[in-house]
């Protein structure tokens, strides 16, 4: 015996947005024409604080079983129908959204009649398949109230002990013999022109003064497996495998300055890095006493084909050694080569050419040759050939991803882009967000960033794993694969095609094979249930019977 | 803005200014002026049928005054919280006390003439500075012509006229003769690396001239635009790649040079005089309509906030940024981010966001458990 089915249809005007284009009062009837469905109304929005008491009024009421709305995109307010399903007592997977707005009035503003005939199939195929729609539950799993932090660099250490502060258990791991990254070779951090080395040494102090951190140094993260609030991580030091666990991930594993490629580097010592640099400074080399002639070289492998883009940080590294470098021996004669500054505050860039620091801009198209005392390279301005003789040239070198980021695109699943940096779900709309859930990406190893983007981004990537560290349980979406082990037949398949670790095959003992399915790590995509010749596995949020009525209403 | 519109946690106050505050990390006192709306916010739902009404017109300021709203209106369509304000100073009622079309109209009852401003006082534990920027006015740089030549514009009027909702529906209208624009050039450092005007790179808008380029390209095919730079500044997240695309796939010129002055010729055409630095030769270039990218500047609240709540700014008028705690003021328990701590796009804006807020957790976590020791 089956309940009888109630659907309620609210088609939007969306002021009038959506019914300039569409005659809704055909709709309307059409909705009213299809099987199970008890009421149909048009609304001016849905939405509307008005709307939504309507409709929950009408789902209480008439005794409604399942509901849609035509209107906007679900990419909004599908969420917040939902809601307002479960609100009025109804199972929020009792509810469909269809867009009749982007996808059909705005798309056909040049037929009515098209729009008409589509918004019909679309609110027709929404009924068949919300009329198959089955009640699912949220599934709550514990959280482990630990982070895992990969990467013991200024960025890391910000994480670690904004979350420490806040009584999360916090594990760092980093891969060098101390802490302290990129900031512990340079000599001073732009513009607040402060000590680089006694910085990041207060920060580690302050670090290791928080009980409740754990700092693991010599060690890598080789394996995680696992969903958010619940990750299983392996971590080698010395040869030795540990095994943690923790709620949420932080990815802050940095990258480094790229070893100039040139084959005049390193001929002499009169050609050195801007980190060579850095590091004569730290170590008040003598040979910057009286330097002499002293040429930056901008935009070394950087900006070209291999490489394109700019990592940000190389202009302001080389202004700010110009300018400590002038102060140091002021009969120093220093000039800047380069393509474009993106020095942001004009100041400094002038503060820098009132001391006498010179700034040329070569034309990268034409080639740029080193000779032992002299870089040949044409100027932009002057169309011709230049010349500058040195003493010291220094090669400014760009941040590049260290091999460590491959690694952790392969054993978290975060993509890289072209240059080797990992990316963000969508890089200008959803800054912050990355495809697995509660792994979170900060500092270097995301872009090229300075110290005060690096630590902004450090403090966001604690703030946003705190959200999830703050419940003890997290909620986790049912779109997902149904299994059922009655019709599995162990052959494997899902196990072939699932890219998220979600089908295990074992041996039930007997020799027979079956799969373990995991919910958790499940995203939804259906792929198994394409391959699964038993049927075993079924997608769960649209089934193949609600496909084959949709389409019934389609074709 | 809709996610923190339905967040129960989150109580938004529009329309409202910060007049005064007090007190200390902990515990601040903040008065806040909630100005009237002459519309019970509460009944409203943004209907919008008192709008459809309504007999007086004033310049859409949404809109940058391209297209005119009425005396009632809602700021933008998607503007939280979704109800109409009547717009004292165009009013007919309040200018000649006769009308009251509104309130007539309005079935829920909302219209109230009788509002008035209302002061709330909040106790806060800290303060979060999120007052972002404005734009810079350049019609005191006559070289370039804006409000004197017509086919003159801003980027942000731009934005508005290449968007599908906004006044021309999205066509390039050009200002003169409401023709197509199919020749466009955009100045760069209007006011931005400025000694005079904006000591800083606004840091946003070469990629927004070339998201501009591109938009033109897609809604017609024949446009041609011309970008005039000074130093291309493409250094986030995959800005190079996109100013590669803008050449390759959609054909902008990229100029090297500074605009020194716009003329007009009898057809109103703008001529961009500029002296191309790589050819060192003084040029100039006739189009349909000029954009000029001007520079970002802190918000005018900003030295008004600073000194109610005592904390420093930087010699560009941001909100001084020090180490370790880039969110941190220099007063504790008041926080900032975005814009107001200087240029930074969308991405930058969230991270600074996100970071304020946890320094804020952090802050008031550490304070309950001073007071409980």
């Amino acid at each position: 015996m089956s309940e009888s089915i109630n659907i309620g249809v609210f088609i939007c005007n969306c002021g009038n947005k959506i019914s300039d284009y569409i005659d809704l009062e055909e709709v309307e009837k059409f909705a009213e024409s299809l099987d199970n469905v008890t009421f149909v109304k048009r609304l001016p929005y849905s939405c509307s604080k008005d709307g939504k008491r309507f409709i929950s009024k009408v789902i209480k009421e008439k005794n409604l079983t399942h509901f849609i709305v035509a209107g906007c995109s679900p990419r909004i307010f599908e969420n917040i129908f939902r809601n307002l399903a479960e609100e009025a007592g109804l199972n929020s997977y009792l509810f469909e959204m269809v867009n009749i707005r982007e996808q059909c009035a705005w798309v056909h503003i040049d037929s009515e009649e098209k729009a008409l005939l589509k918004a019909k199939k679309l609110v027709g195929m929404g009924v068949a398949k919300v009329k198959e729609s089955k009640p699912l539950d949220v599934i709550e799993e514990e959280v482990i109230p630990s982070a895992l932090i990969i990467g013991g660099g200024i960025t890391g250490i910000t994480s670690a002990i904004s979350l420490a502060e806040k009584n999360v258990k916090v594990l760092l791991v980093e891969k060098e013999k101390e802490l302290g990254g990129m900031l512990k070779n340079l000599y001073k951090i732009y513009p607040t022109m402060i000590n680089a080395r006694d910085f990041i040494r207060n920060r580690i102090k302050k670090i290791e003064s928080i009980p409740g951190i754990e700092i693991l140094t010599n060690a890598r993260v080789t394996s995680v497996s696992g969903c958010v609030g619940n990750y299983d991580v392996v971590i080698t030091q010395n040869n030795r495998e540990i095994k943690k666990n923790a709620g949420i991930i932080i990815v802050a594993a940095g990258a480094k300055a790229l070893q100039p490629e040139n084959p005049d580097y390193g001929k002499s010592d009169k050609v050195i890095s801007q980190m060579d640099l850095e590091r004569m400074l730290l170590e008040n080399d003598k040979r910057l006493k009286n330097p002499g002639k002293v040429v930056m070289f901008q935009c070394e492998g950087v900006r070209n084909n291999e490489r394109p883009y700019c990592a940000r940080v190389c202009c302001i590294t080389a202004i700010k050694n110009a300018i400590i470098l002038k102060e140091m021996s002021p009969q120093a004669d220093i000039t800047i080569l380069y393509r474009d500054i993106p020095a942001f505050n004009e100041k400094d860039r002038k503060r820098a050419e009132l001391s006498g620091i010179n700034f040329i801009q070569y034309n990268y198209a034409e080639p740029v040759k080193i000779l032992e005392d002299v870089i040949l390279f044409t100027g932009t301005e002057t169309k011709r050939s230049g010349d500058l003789p040195y003493n010291l040239l220094v090669l400014s070198v760009p941040v590049v991803p260290d091999e460590q980021s491959e690694e952790l695109h392969n054993i978290l699943g975060i993509p890289l882009d072209e240059n080797g940096f990992l990316v963000e779900k969508q890089v200008r709309l959803k800054p912050g967000k990355y495809v697995p859930r509660g792994i979170y990406v900060a500092g270097n190893v995301h872009w090229p960033a300075n110290t005060f983007e690096s630590i902004a981004q450090g403090y966001s990537a604690a703030s946003r794993g705190y959200v999830v560290l703050k419940n003890k349980k997290i909620e986790i979406e049912p779109v997902v694969v149904s299994y059922d082990s009655e019709t599995c037949r162990g052959c494997g398949r899902c196990v072939e095609v699932c890219e998220f670790n979600a089908v295990e095959l074992f041996d039930t003992g007997s020799g027979i094979k079956q799969v373990k399915f995991n919910s958790i790590m499940c995203k939804g995509c259906g792929v198994c249930t394409v391959v699964c010749p038993s049927g075993a596995l079924q997608p769960q949020v649209i089934s193949k019977k609600q496909i084959d009525s949709m389409l019934g209403v389609f074709v | 803005m809709l996610d923190a519109g339905r967040h129960p946690n989150i109580k938004i106050m529009a329309y409202s200014e910060v007049e005064d505050a007090k007190g200390e990390a902990g515990n601040f006192k903040v008065k806040i002026r909630k100005k009237a709306r002459y519309v019970n916010e509460n009944i409203c739902n943004a209907c919008g049928e008192c709008i459809e009404k309504c007999p007086k017109k004033a310049p859409d300021s949404f809109d940058m005054g391209l297209r005119d709203r009425k005396a009632i209106y809602i700021y933008f369509a998607q503007g939280i919280p979704a109800v109409a304000t009547i717009d004292k100073d165009v009013c007919t009622f309040f200018l000649k006390g006769r009308c009251k079309l509104c309130e007539k109209i309005c079935k829920k009852g909302a219209i109230d003439y009788e509002q008035k401003d209302e002061i709330v006082e909040l106790d806060v534990g800290a303060v979060v500075i999120a007052t972002g920027l404005e734009m810079f006015d350049p019609s005191h740089l006559t070289q370039y012509g804006y409000k004197r030549l017509k086919n003159i514009i801003t980027g942000l009027e731009y934005e508005r006229l290449i968007n599908a909702t906004g006044p021309t529906g999205g066509h390039l209208l050009r200002p003169s003769d409401k023709k197509l624009a199919k020749k466009v050039a955009y100045i760069q450092c209007v006011g931005s690396r400025d000694l005079n005007n904006c000591n800083y790179c606004s840091s946003v808008c070469c990629m927004y001239a070339i998201k501009d380029a591109m938009l033109a390209r897609e809604h017609d095919s024949e446009s041609d635009s011309y970008i005039f730079h000074t130093d291309f500044r493409n250094v986030g997240k995959w800005f190079q790649k996109y100013e590669r695309r803008g050449k390759d796939e959609y054909g902008i010129n990229y100029i090297r040079g500074r605009v020194a002055e716009i003329t007009e010729d009898e057809e109103q055409n703008p001529v961009v005089w500029y002296e191309d630095t790589i050819e060192r030769k003084v040029k100039s270039l006739k189009v349909d309509m000029v954009v000029l990218s001007t520079a970002a500047k802190p918000s005018s609240d900003a030295e008004k906030l600073s000194k109610m709540f005592g904390y420093e700014l930087d010699e560009n008028g941001f909100v001084r940024k020090n180490l370790p705690y880039p969110s941190d003021t220099t007063v504790p328990g008041i926080f900032a981010c975005g814009f107001s701590q200087g240029p930074m796009d969308i991405p930058e804006s969230v991270a600074a966001a996100s970071a304020a807020a946890d320094r804020v957790m952090e802050t008031l976590a550490g304070l309950k458990l001073k007071k409980r020791a």
